[in-house]
C-alpha cells in the first residue's frame, strides 16, 4: 500500500467514524446552543470565553474509544491492515482526530472572530487563547488515546471527567483547611517551588487552565504532556498483536 | 512449482504459559493450493496471523516473496460505521484502483462467488455470517492477490457457495497463484490441494504432497495381530495403535514384500489412502 492512499483511507475510515457517532453530534450543537444561550442572556464576551476555555473538551471527547475497541472488535483483522498497518493506523488516528476537532473549533472561532471585529469587541488575547486551547485539545487526544488502550468505550474520557471532579471536591475540602494554594491560583502567582509543583500536576488533570493568561507560560508543561503521551501510545503500540478471542 | 512464496523456520508463540505454536517450520510453494490442516486450537489461525504480521512471534521467522497478498479471516468482523460500498472503495484507493476498474472487478467477483451486489449499500454487521464471508472475499479478490490465505474457506457458506468458491480456488491456481488455505472440511480441502500441512498442538506433524503421499502409502489396518507394534516399525515410521488393534501407513513398494508376513495375521484390511485417514492417523 502506497503511503499516501494509506493515510487517505485512513483518514476516511476515521471521519466516517466520528460522522456515524450521535454522541459527537449531540455535544458539539449542544456545545453551540448553550455558546448561543449564554450570548443571548449574557455578553458576546462571556459567550467567547465560555468558548475559549471549553472547547478543548470536543478534542477529548473525540478520543473516546480510540484504540481498544477497535482492537478488540477484531476489524482490524482485515486485509487494509496486514503487516502490521494497523499500529499506524491506530497511532494515526491521533492526528486525523485532532485535524477533525481543530477544523470544528477553527470553524467557530471564525464565527465569533468576525462577529467580534464586527462589534469592536475582538481582543488579539482570544487569538493567543485559541492557540494554547488547541494545545490542550491535543494534550486531551493524546491523553484519551493513551487511556483508551486501558479502557473501552469512552471510558477513557469520563475517567479525565471524573479525575477533574475529584480534583475540584478536594480542592474544596483543602481550601476550607489551607486556602493559600487557591489564592495563588486566582492571583496567577506562585512564589514557592512547592506551590509550583502543585500548580503543575493540577494541570496534567485540569489543563484548560492555562488558557487563563495569567498561566500562558505553563502552556510548555502541556505541551510536553501531549509529547510524552503520544511517546508512551507510540511503545504501546509497537507492541500490540491482535490477539484471539 | 518448486519455487517458494512462504518459508516459515522455526516459528514459536506462547500465550502466557500456553504454548501455542513450537518450531513451526515449512514451506507453501509458488503456484499451488496448499492446505493447513489441524484440531480446534492446532495454533493454524496463530501462525496464518504471525505470517499476516497481526502477531509477533517469540522466535523464528517468515520469508515472504508475495506481491499483494489476500486474506479471508475465518470470522471477518468489520468497521460498524461503514457499509459494504465504502469498505471495498477503500480498499480500492489503498491499492491504487479506479473507480470504474473497482465496478468491474467488484461485478466480476460478484458472480463468481455468488455475492448479492445488493448488500454493498448495507451496513457490513447487518449480513448473515456467510455473506460476511463473501464479502471478505470480495474485499481480498479485488485487489487481485498473488498469495491469497484464507482461513476456514468454507465455514458459513451454503453448497452451492462452496462449489463457486471451490472453482475459483483452481481459477486462481490455473492464473498462477498461489493459496494458503486453513481448513476442518477435509473432503473440500482434498479436491483441489496440492501440498498439504498437518499440525498438532503447535508442531508441524508432516508436509506433504498429497497425490505423491496417496500414491506412494496405503493405508493398512491389523486387528487380533500376533505382529508388536516395534516389528511393524522396520517396515514403516507411521505405525500407531495397540498391540490388538494397529493402523499403519505402508509404502505401497514395499507391499509384496510384506505379504507374506501380513498372512500370518487374522484380520488385515487395506485401504486406498484419503486426506481424511492420513489427517486422523496423524492426529487421533
Amino acid at each position: 500500500m502506497a503511503s499516501g492512499n494509506e493515510l487517505n483511507v485512513s483518514f476516511l475510515i476515521t471521519w466516517k467514524k466520528v460522522l456515524s457517532s450521535k454522541i459527537n453530534f449531540f455535544f458539539f450543537f449542544g456545545f453551540l446552543l448553550l455558546l448561543g444561550y449564554i450570548w443571548q442572556k449574557d455578553s458576546f464576551a462571556s459567550s467567547f470565553k465560555f468558548f475559549l476555555l471549553l472547547f478543548p473538551y470536543l478534542f477529548l471527547l473525540l478520543s473516546q474509544d480510540m484504540i481498544k475497541d477497535e482492537l478488540e472488535s477484531g476489524c482490524l483483522e482485515n486485509v487494509l491492515f496486514l503487516e502490521g498497518k494497523f499500529k499506524s493506523y491506530l497511532l494515526r488516528k491521533n492526528l486525523f482526530l485532532s485535524f477533525i476537532a481543530c477544523l470544528c473549533v477553527f470553524t467557530i472561532f471564525c464565527v465569533f472572530s468576525i462577529c467580534g471585529i464586527i462589534s469592536g469587541e475582538f481582543s488579539s488575547l482570544y487569538i493567543y487563547q485559541f492557540s494554547i486551547g488547541i494545545l490542550v485539545g491535543l494534550y486531551y487526544i493524546s491523553l484519551g488515546g493513551l487511556l483508551s488502550f486501558y479502557f473501552k468505550g469512552g471510558s477513557n474520557v469520563l475517567i479525565v471527567i471524573l479525575g477533574q471532579l475529584l480534583m475540584f471536591i478536594g480542592m474544596l475540602f483543602y481550601a476550607a483547611q489551607n486556602s493559600r494554594f487557591v489564592e495563588y491560583l486566582d492571583r496567577g502567582v506562585f512564589p514557592d517551588a512547592l506551590s509550583q509543583l502543585k500548580l503543575m500536576a493540577f494541570i496534567i488533570v485540569f489543563p484548560n487552565i492555562v488558557i487563563s493568561k495569567k498561566f500562558f507560560v505553563y502552556s510548555v508543561e502541556i505541551a510536553l504532556l501531549g509529547v510524552l503521551a503520544i511517546g508512551l501510545q507510540k511503545i504501546k503500540t509497537k507492541r500490540l498483536e491482535l490477539s484471539q478471542k | 512449482m518448486t519455487e517458494k512464496m512462504l518459508t516459515a523456520t522455526g516459528l514459536c508463540k506462547r500465550y502466557g504459559r500456553i504454548i501455542a505454536v513450537t518450531d513451526a517450520t515449512f514451506s507453501v510453494l509458488k503456484g499451488g493450493i496448499t492446505t493447513f490442516l489441524g484440531e480446534n486450537g492446532a495454533g493454524k489461525t496463530t501462525i496464518i496471523k504471525i505470517i499476516l504480521g497481526f502477531l509477533k512471534s517469540d522466535s523464528g521467522r517468515v520469508q515472504m516473496r508475495a506481491a499483494r497478498i489476500g486474506y479471508v479471516p475465518e470470522h471477518p468482523v468489520f468497521f460498524g460505521w461503514l457499509n459494504g460500498k465504502d469498505i471495498l472503495s477503500y480498499t480500492a484507493r489503498a491499492h491504487g484502483i479506479g473507480h470504474s476498474a473497482l465496478r468491474d472487478l467488484v461485478e466480476t467477483f460478484s458472480e463468481k462467488i455468488a455475492f448479492d451486489l445488493e448488500l454493498l449499500s448495507r451496513n457490513v454487521r447487518t449480513y448473515s455470517l456467510g455473506n460476511k464471508k463473501k464479502f471478505s472475499f470480495l474485499q481480498s479478490l479485488i485487489i487481485d492477490p498473488d498469495f491469497f490465505i484464507v482461513d476456514e474457506p468454507f465455514n458459513s457458506l451454503d453448497p452451492h457457495s462452496i462449489k463457486k468458491v471451490r472453482d475459483l480456488f483452481l481459477e486462481m491456481k490455473r492464473e498462477g497463484k498461489t493459496l494458503f488455505l486453513s481448513s476442518h472440511i477435509i473432503s473440500e480441502v482434498e479436491k483441489i490441494s496440492d501440498d498439504f500441512i498437518i499440525i498438532k498442538k503447535g508442531r508441524i506433524l508432516l508436509q506433504e504432497n498429497l497425490n505423491i503421499f496417496k500414491d506412494r502409502f496405503i493405508y493398512v489396518e491389523i486387528k487380533d495381530s500376533s505382529l508388536k507394534l516395534e516389528e511393524l516399525r522396520t517396515i514403516s515410521p507411521y505405525v500407531k495403535g495397540n498391540d490388538s488393534e494397529l493402523v499403519m501407513l505402508m509404502e505401497k513398494s514395499r507391499l509384496e514384500s510384506m505379504e507374506d508376513l501380513l498372512k500370518t495375521v487374522s484380520c488385515v484390511k487395506k485401504h486406498d489412502l484419503d486426506l481424511e485417514k492420513v489427517f486422523l492417523f496423524f492426529t487421533e
